[in-house]
């Protein structure tokens, strides 16, 4: 994936504040809105919209600030979120949170404490999550253009 | 009295509108259901209501109501600024509830209808 | 209610999907979704959310994850603890009709949020938003903002059993770029399918109900 980072299409960098409920879901909403102008698939949009969503949601709730990137390749979106927060003692722990059982669903779904980690996973074609206890998180997934319509997307560059 | 008279006597906070502060205020209306101001509100009323959202200033314009004070240090969303500035129409806010507010209002002789 | 004995009673009123909306919360949605998977109905999962202008509105999802990933934004701006005196237990249910647990949040309560904003992340969690009981005045999107603002990207509207379809279509005549649904908004067992909306999709899913919604590819909501 490093050589294609030179193709980029678009950068584009949002600021999360921790803690601002009021906002939540805009971020994801804005990245939604220049998928939809650039034209990518419904499929694509559905599935990044649902990511950034949860990486969002877990900035406000778990941390005090937060950048999430957005690049665009011409075979992959990549979002990249860093934030200064408690950060996960156990990411593997984290990861496993499960749905493997129906019992542990309802507690999933119920007590509300998932980050929506598996939901990121399920929705991309790769994740990466590192993170510091106490001090932050770094988070980055990628959704994969392959079998997409390269003729549509994109886009004047610049962003 | 005025729109202006009311902001001196509590104190209220000028969000929106500040250059429509000179109407003559008739009667007052309290509420927060939208659809009930529209049908019970009169024109002149100052009207006294903890929603915030940009639908305020379309029914206070329709229904050329004298201004809108939110209670309970609520403060107006910001396409609700936007849209009171576009119409001219006075948002105020108090840190008194709507009944305390309300209350006073009626002392100063606002009475219910307009 | 039980997962059971509402998929048997669903069934026995001929409808074949449902979706288990709590207010403010879907930590029962699984065990209804299990009963409904083995008693043969498709249950979906959503809720229906009280927005800051005590607006409520319906959210249907495909999947639980996205669902519960609302459910946690719900929860971080619902203020307040029920008080089971007033407003009854607020019982977690698994899909053997077992008690599980006991939900402590106000879900009679409003949230923080402004109605646009739910909307807006249904969408992005790729769900249904659709306006309830319009036609009432407590609690609804005309009821509390007096009118619906334009602009907003709804799915569609419902009406309540207590207005007639005649009647939704003349008093809503401005609404018409709406779809108008009527769903039972059941709180008991008795009141099931007392309200129903017939579709014409491919599938019971959510997406299926939204192309409906829209009147895409030949999906639609039928005239009952």
């Amino acid at each position: 994936m490093s050589g294609a980072e030179n193709n980029i299409h678009l950068h584009e960098m949002f600021h999360i504040a921790g803690g601002n409920f009021t906002n939540a879901g805009s971020i994801s909403s804005q990245v939604k809105k220049i998928l939809k102008e650039a034209g990518f698939s419904s499929r694509v949009i559905r599935r990044t919209s649902i990511a950034t969503f949860e990486a969002e949601m877990n900035v406000i709730c778990y941390a005090s600030r937060g950048n999430l990137s957005l690049f665009i390749t011409p075979d992959f979106l990549k979002i990249v979120v860093e934030d200064e927060g408690i950060g996960i003692p156990d990411v593997d722990l984290a990861m496993q949170e499960g749905y493997s059982t129906a019992s542990e669903r309802i507690h999933e779904l119920g007590f509300g404490a998932g980050m929506g980690l598996s939901n990121i996973k399920n929705n991309t074609d790769g994740m990466i999550l590192t993170s510091k206890f106490g001090q932050g998180t770094h988070l980055e997934f990628l959704i994969s253009l392959e079998g997409e319509d390269k003729s549509v997307p994109l886009l004047n560059a610049g962003g | 009295m005025t729109v202006s008279d009311i902001v001196k006597s509590f104190g209220l906070k000028i969000r929106a509108g500040k250059n429509r502060l000179d109407e003559e205020v008739r009667g007052g209306y309290t509420g927060d259901l939208l659809s009930d101001v529209i049908a019970h509100s009169r024109k002149g009323n100052i009207w006294v209501t903890i929603q915030t959202h940009p639908n305020i200033v379309a029914v206070a314009t329709m229904k050329e109501l004298a201004g809108i004070i939110l209670t309970g240090g609520r403060e107006p969303d910001s396409e609700t600024l936007r849209k009171a500035e576009e119409e001219g129409m006075p948002i105020l806010v108090s840190s008194l509830l709507a009944f305390e507010l309300t209350g006073k209002l009626y002392q100063m002789g606002i009475s219910g209808m307009g | 209610m039980r997962p059971r004995a509402l998929v048997n009673q669903a069934k026995a009123r001929g409808l074949d999907m449902i979706a288990i909306c709590d207010h403010n919360s879907a930590e029962n949605t699984a065990a209804f979704i299990s009963a409904g998977d083995a008693g043969g109905l498709k249950v979906l999962p959503g809720m229906e959310v009280t927005s800051k202008e005590e607006i409520h509105l319906i959210a249907l999802f495909d999947a639980q994850e996205n669902c519960a990933a609302l459910q946690n934004l719900i929860y971080q701006n619902l203020p307040g603890e029920n008080v089971e005196e007033v407003f009854g237990p607020q019982t977690v249910v698994n899909e053997r009709d077992e008690a599980v647990g006991v939900n402590r949040r106000m879900l009679i309560g409003a949230t923080l949020l402004p109605f646009e904003q739910i909307v807006s992340v249904i969408h992005s969690l790729e769900g249904v938003a659709i306006a309830s009981h319009i036609d009432r005045q407590a609690f609804s999107l005309v009821g509390q903002l007096g009118f619906i603002p334009e602009g907003i990207p709804l799915d569609g509207l419902e009406i309540s059993p207590r207005t007639s379809k005649e009647e939704a279509k003349s008093r809503f005549h401005s609404y018409q770029h709406y779809s108008f649904v009527w769903f039972s908004d059941a709180h008991c067992l008795e009141d099931i399918g007392k309200s129903t909306t017939p579709f014409l999709l491919k599938e019971t899913t959510s997406k299926e109900v939204k192309m409906a919604l829209h009147g895409e590819e030949g999906r639609r909501v039928m005239e009952a």
